[in-house]
């Protein structure tokens, strides 16, 4: 076990290099170079001071193993745009996107895991034709849009919540801030809730119809007993590398999110930062989002051997 | 009725071609049939946009601002004045056409990259499998962002960056059913003859994985319309004032509390075709699915 960690972790730093190198080298290639050195009212000593105080004046691979040296001793270096150290952008955005993301994933298991059981046991009912039919359009709904039509019945026409930000100016209280959180969560995990009810369906048909379940159910022992101790835990194993495909998209979904309802993570970074050819914000949110990408996947992967006595990473 | 009136008449039941069990299978649900019919319809109308469209999209008429739905203007005008059935027919030509390229484009990349890791294993296939496993496991809607803001959001650009972060399925899918047909025997025939290589994996081979690879690219259609309208509707996809119904979508959240409805058409025309570009994709798979 303790082999295959190392062997993992080795990769998935690797792999962190490998996504940090390419996204260096692409912003090295752009064309007009970085913005600060465009600002037409600048000096051309002060240019020329400004492109050797940033290393703009040294060979690419070099100025990526500055940049390198400079994260592993913790400085991420200094935003174009706004003036602030990287580290201190990414601190204050990075909590609100692992709450949104996590909450997301979080309701969308509560509700799809259940239901995509019920849909399987009640296979060809009226549940199980309405809940497939509800997720292939749920998978269906661009996220923009129906955080769009949110916001317009339940901002706008109805007034009950919040349209966007995290809190009422003036007011920090977990209320506020779970009042805000609803719309996001709904918008964001609609799709993943979508995608987990279709899987968790067919995995759990699939091992409705395994041997050692009808051995179960010949014993004697309650249909509940057999679906909740015996055919759903079997069944969790493919969901749970559902959830590892899943982070990808939960957290490029949450960059969309977070746009439309003016949450302050990640995403809303991101997307400054490329408007601003923010080079140092683009490089820290990069690397920091590859590495809690990268972390999650890993827990699912020792989840996955936890769940499967098959699995023992040897 | 029949088979118990004549047991022997069973295999002189009308037999019909491959083709036309998989064609009746996949037209047989109603789901599908709508999809499709309403797919053509998007496809015509974007094809003959300006013989059917009442207006041009870029007409300003500054004195009939989000006006509500008329007589002249069938669903209103947007804040320029400029007629939103017209836009949203001319958005969607934009809309459909960069899913369509963009998905071509990928299906080349995968297609060629998946033959290419089933057919010759090895090295290759180590390779090529490790980096459709690393960008499959990492957030491309970073890169997305970073490459548009970076080198320009023309029309050829994102097609080709779209194209970049979704042609893994395709890719996963052939090498799939290459690896698993390279051991066949037809193969080790023409290797016999002396055909070469590439000629037997791009001639015989991989074709017959179109099934599969026309399934992956309706799919993939779905997919590369909404990543294209979410990119719009950052502001990093199609530039205003050409029309696309992402960029419409984030025009019209502007004036959300003046004219709601305005955010309503693009989206739901977002939504519709990537719902019937999934039905019908899906019904593809199933009806070509061998296990079925």
């Amino acid at each position: 076990m303790t082999g295959y960690i190392l062997r993992r972790l080795g990769e998935s730093i690797a792999l962190i290099l490998v996504i940090t190198i390419f996204t260096f080298a692409l912003i090295s290639s752009a064309p007009g170079g970085p913005s600060i050195l465009l600002d037409p009212n600048m000096s051309p000593e002060d240019t020329a001071r400004l492109r050797t105080l940033y290393g703009f004046d040294r060979p690419v691979y070099e100025q990526y193993l500055l940049w390198l040296w400079q994260v592993l001793q913790g400085n991420l270096g200094f935003s174009f745009g706004v003036g602030r150290p990287v580290s201190e952008l990414i601190a204050s955005a990075l909590p609100a996107t692992l709450l949104l993301s996590g909450a997301a994933l979080l309701v969308a298991a509560i509700i799809a895991i259940p239901l995509g059981i019920l849909a399987a046991v009640k296979r060809n009912s009226w549940i199980d034709q309405t809940l497939t039919t509800v997720s292939f359009f749920g998978l269906s709904l661009p996220v923009f849009w129906y955080g769009l039509m949110l916001i317009i019945l339940f901002a706008v026409i109805l007034r009950w919540l919040p349209a966007g930000g995290m809190f009422t100016p003036g007011q920090n209280s977990i209320g506020n801030l779970l009042l805000h959180l609803i719309l996001p969560v709904v918008a964001l995990s609609t799709s993943i809730m979508a995608e987990l009810v279709r899987y968790t369906r067919s995995a759990m048909i699939g091992v409705l119809r395994q041997d050692y379940v009808r051995t179960a159910r010949a014993k004697g022992v309650a249909e509940p007993v057999v679906i909740t101790r015996h055919a759903f835990r079997t069944a969790m194993i493919p969901v749970v590398t559902l959830l590892g495909m899943l982070i990808p998209r939960l957290v490029g979904g949450a960059a969309v999110t977070e746009s439309v309802f003016s949450w302050p993570g990640m995403g809303r970074l991101a997307v400054s930062a490329a408007f601003n050819q923010d080079y140092p914000t683009i490089m820290g949110i990069t690397l920091v989002i590859s590495v809690v990408v990268v972390v999650s996947n890993l827990i699912v992967d020792l989840l996955y051997a936890k769940l499967d006595p098959r699995v023992s990473y040897s | 009725m029949s088979a118990t009136a004549s047991p022997p008449a069973k295999p002189a039941r009308k037999s019909i071609s491959p083709l036309a069990r998989t064609w009746r299978s996949f037209w047989r649900r109603p789901a599908t049939q709508i999809a499709s019919v309403v797919l053509g319809l998007m496809v015509f109308v974007s094809i003959f946009a300006p013989w059917i469209a009442p207006y041009s999209p870029a007409t300003i008429d500054m004195f009939n601002m989000l006006a509500p739905p008329s007589p002249q203007h069938w669903l209103g005008t947007d804040e320029n004045g400029r007629d939103i059935l017209t836009r949203l027919i001319y958005g969607g030509r934009v809309s459909l056409s960069v899913g369509l390229a963009s998905v071509a484009a990928a299906v080349v990349i995968g297609a060629t990259l998946g033959a290419l890791a089933g057919f010759l294993g090895g090295w290759v296939d180590s390779l090529i499998s490790r980096i459709i496993d690393g960008m499959l496991s990492i957030p491309l809607f970073f890169f997305l962002l970073t490459t548009l803001a970076l080198f320009g959001s023309s029309l050829p650009n994102l097609i080709l960056v779209i194209a970049l972060t979704t042609w893994m399925p395709v890719a996963r899918i052939v090498r799939g059913e290459i690896t698993a047909n390279r051991e066949l025997q037809y193969v080790e025939a023409a290797a016999a003859l002396g055909v070469p290589k590439m000629k037997i994996l791009f001639r015989h081979v991989l074709p017959q994985s179109t099934p599969s690879i026309i399934v992956a690219a309706t799919l993939g259609i779905a997919e590369a319309i909404i990543v294209e309208s979410a990119l719009s509707y950052l502001g990093f996809g199609v530039r205003p004032p050409t029309p696309s119904w992402g960029n419409m979508l984030a025009e019209a959240r502007g004036y959300i509390f003046q004219n709601p409805l305005l955010t309503v058409y693009p989206g739901a025309l977002i939504f519709i075709s990537v719902l019937a570009f999934n039905t019908i994709g899906d019904a593809m798979r199933d009806a070509t699915d061998p296990r079925k």
